[in-house]
């Protein structure tokens, strides 16, 4: 016999279960706001790795620092926005989690470009150079790393 | 009759009820030849006379009929029941003006009144100083954070990367990819000697 008491504990707890699954689903996106500067000749030790490869690019950046780091945590088929410097923002979906390749497909709007979809080695970061320059004249690289790396067990 | 004669009323009574000896009957009998007004005292005593019992015990008392017997239930259901117990009165006359109705609005219109003035004039009463509790390190998490702000943080966990790891050839692969609003598609770095990089090409002014 269910008593009114026990009736809410289950009501409780069926709602509380899609709660605890989404979270167990849930994807934490980093992105990184690096600013790529021509007159500063500065580079982050952070940013030292990437520097090198988008003055190939763009040889006119010589000096680059992160501006701005944002951490969310998105469901798998859930956007959200992450915010970057000025009005702009990167707004990144979870097309899927962790496959068993220990990759994470992500589909990304950053300023100045069309969306893109593509799976990336978790833990690891994609830089985009993007065509906003901010009122100093610094140019704007977004990069975008998903985790967690570690595939959920199976439960027995 | 004077007070002499109260006495021969006992004595009358007496020989109404025969508790009288012969000697003492027979005094009585001369003093009633003498008084005879007093023999209607005589006839009323023996009336109710112990002697007459049989006689009053034969005579029975008038018994009550129906009728009698609804209007005693009606009195003492008036006297002892609750009013809601009782059967419905009938309905009173229609009045546009009842005072019942009228003693409602006025209390509904003082109540109103009463919560509008509470609700005004009640004293803000500023609450009791407590001492803070702030936060440690676990109770915040920094979503969002410029890295030049990060020495300013007190507490919590910033989002911040201690370095970050960059996608080789072999890690990133592209599914889908839209032009901008231009119609302007991305370059795609990638190589043996170059990390994965999306390149969106500064428009060149003419």
């Amino acid at each position: 016999m269910i008593t009114q008491g026990r009736f809410w504990w289950l009501t409780l707890l069926l709602l509380g279960l899609p709660a605890v699954s989404r979270a167990d689903d849930e994807v934490k996106v980093t992105v990184l706001a690096i600013l790529g500067s021509s007159v500063d000749d500065k580079v982050c030790p952070k940013c030292a790795p990437i520097a090198r490869e988008i003055q190939k690019r763009d040889p006119s950046l010589t000096g680059f620092h992160i501006e701005r780091t944002t951490t969310k945590a998105i469901g798998v088929g859930k956007s959200a926005r992450f915010p970057l410097v000025d009005s702009e923002d990167v707004v990144v979906t979870i097309e899927a989690s962790l496959d068993n390749q220990g990759k994470i497909s992500l589909t990304i709007e950053p300023p100045t470009l069309g969306a893109i979809t593509y799976s990336c080695r978790c833990g690891k970061f994609l830089p985009v150079l993007t065509r906003h320059r901010t009122a100093a004249g610094d140019r704007l690289i977004v990069g975008i790393m998903a985790e967690p790396c570690l595939l959920k067990q199976p439960e027995k | 009759m004077n007070a002499g004669d109260e006495r021969w009323l006992e004595y009358l009574a007496a020989y109404a009820d025969g508790e009288l000896d012969a000697a003492t009957a027979a005094r009585v009998e001369g003093w009633l030849a003498i008084h005879p007004d007093a023999l209607d005292i005589l006839r009323s005593q023996e009336a109710f006379s112990p002697r007459q019992l049989d006689f009053i015990e034969a005579i029975e008392p008038p018994a009550p009929n129906a009728d009698d017997w609804e209007e005693c239930r009606q009195r003492i259901a008036a006297a002892v029941l609750h009013p809601t117990m009782l059967p419905p009165a009938p309905p009173p006359l229609p009045s546009a003006h009842s005072p019942v109705s009228w003693r409602t609005l006025g209390g509904c219109v003082a109540m109103l009144a009463a919560a509008i003035l509470v609700a005004v004039a009640w004293p803000t009463i500023p609450p009791a100083l407590e001492i803070p509790t702030y936060a440690v390190a676990d109770d915040v998490d920094i979503l969002s954070l410029r890295d030049q702000d990060a020495e300013m943080v007190l507490v919590g966990v910033t989002p911040e990367i201690q370095m970050p790891l960059w996608a080789s050839s072999d890690d990133v692969v592209f599914d889908w990819v839209e032009p901008d609003p231009q119609g302007h598609l991305p370059v795609f770095q990638a190589g043996p000697n170059a990390g994965p990089m999306v390149v969106m090409p500064m428009l060149v002014e003419r």
